[in-house]
């Protein structure tokens, strides 16, 4: 019980060092004496939002129908998860880096905090404004102002992106842009699958 | 020694050098200098301005369209 604290409270500081001061936060949680079962707390945040998403998408309802859908969407998430660290792993190998695949599972797993509160605010959006957006004055600054939301997130997410490279592979912005050119059109290709199966509109990465 | 400030970031800079090496793009190496550091303390400061001038670029470049990606992503959750 008091570890589970202690981990919540390391969990609380990376979250607001991740928001404020990601390199330095990064660097940090590279530390061999990262304790990695802090990302726990990720993966609550991950479950508490795929619960949320499918009571949104399929109600109360039909509690099968509300299984099948929170099976498939942490289902997909897990593989597509496991899947990008092996691809990390892999692609670092070949570009010959030092790879420590425990580092970049923590590193990737923070990389989440900017999905995870994209979507929940998408998904509460959802509900007190429901889409679709109108053509009205009032309609297009909404629209702005999400989409300017959007792009901050993506950009936080590009950061924390380069940083889980950059700290999890040790390796150059040459090398980084190397990697990237191997491992995003395996992310296009798993986003796309997961489109064409109805399981994610916007890839859950 | 532990109080002096110079020391301590000098130490700082140690530990990050001996962690990964520092950046070498070639000639935009001093250009990558001055720039990264926006983006390692407070990003959010530039990320808020240059996402709402994206935006807004956006809005003003393909119009209506921008209202129609909001309705997109919004049923994209």
């Amino acid at each position: 019980m008091l570890k589970a604290f202690r981990l919540l409270i390391f969990f609380g500081k990376n979250l607001v060092g991740c928001i404020n001061k990601p390199y330095v936060t990064y660097r940090k949680l590279t530390d061999e004496k990262t304790d990695p079962w802090q990302i726990l707390y990720i993966f609550i945040l991950v479950v508490g939002y795929f619960t949320f998403a499918s009571l949104l998408r399929t109600g109360m309802r039909n509690p099968f129908l509300l299984t099948i859908k929170f099976n498939s969407l942490f289902l997909a998430f897990i593989i597509g998860f496991l899947l990008t660290v092996l691809l990390f792993v892999l692609v670092g190998k070949i570009v010959g880096s030092q790879v420590q695949p425990k580092t970049i599972f923590v590193l990737w797993s923070y990389s989440l905090l900017p999905t995870i509160i994209w979507f929940f605010v998408t998904s509460v959006l959802y509900v007190i404004l429901p889409p679709p957006r109108t053509l009205t004055f009032l309609g297009k600054i909404y629209s702005v102002i999400y989409v300017a939301f959007s792009m901050a997130l993506l950009w936080w997410k590009l950061i924390l992106y380069y940083l889980t490279l950059r700290f999890g592979l040790r390796i150059d912005l040459f090398r980084i842009t190397l990697v990237s050119t191997l491992v995003i059109p395996c992310l296009v290709g798993y986003s796309l699958l997961m489109y064409r199966m109805g399981i994610f509109r916007i890839p859950f990465i | 020694m532990n109080d002096d400030n110079f020391y301590k970031s000098l130490v700082s800079k140690m530990e990050e050098v001996a962690l990964v090496k520092p950046q070498n793009i070639g000639r935009l190496t001093p250009f990558y200098k001055r720039i990264a550091p926006q983006f390692k303390f407070y990003p959010w400061k530039s990320a808020v301005v240059l996402s709402f001038l994206g935006a807004l670029f956006l809005y003003l470049v393909f119009g209506s369209a921008v209202v129609r990606l909001a309705s997109i992503l919004q049923f994209g959750f």
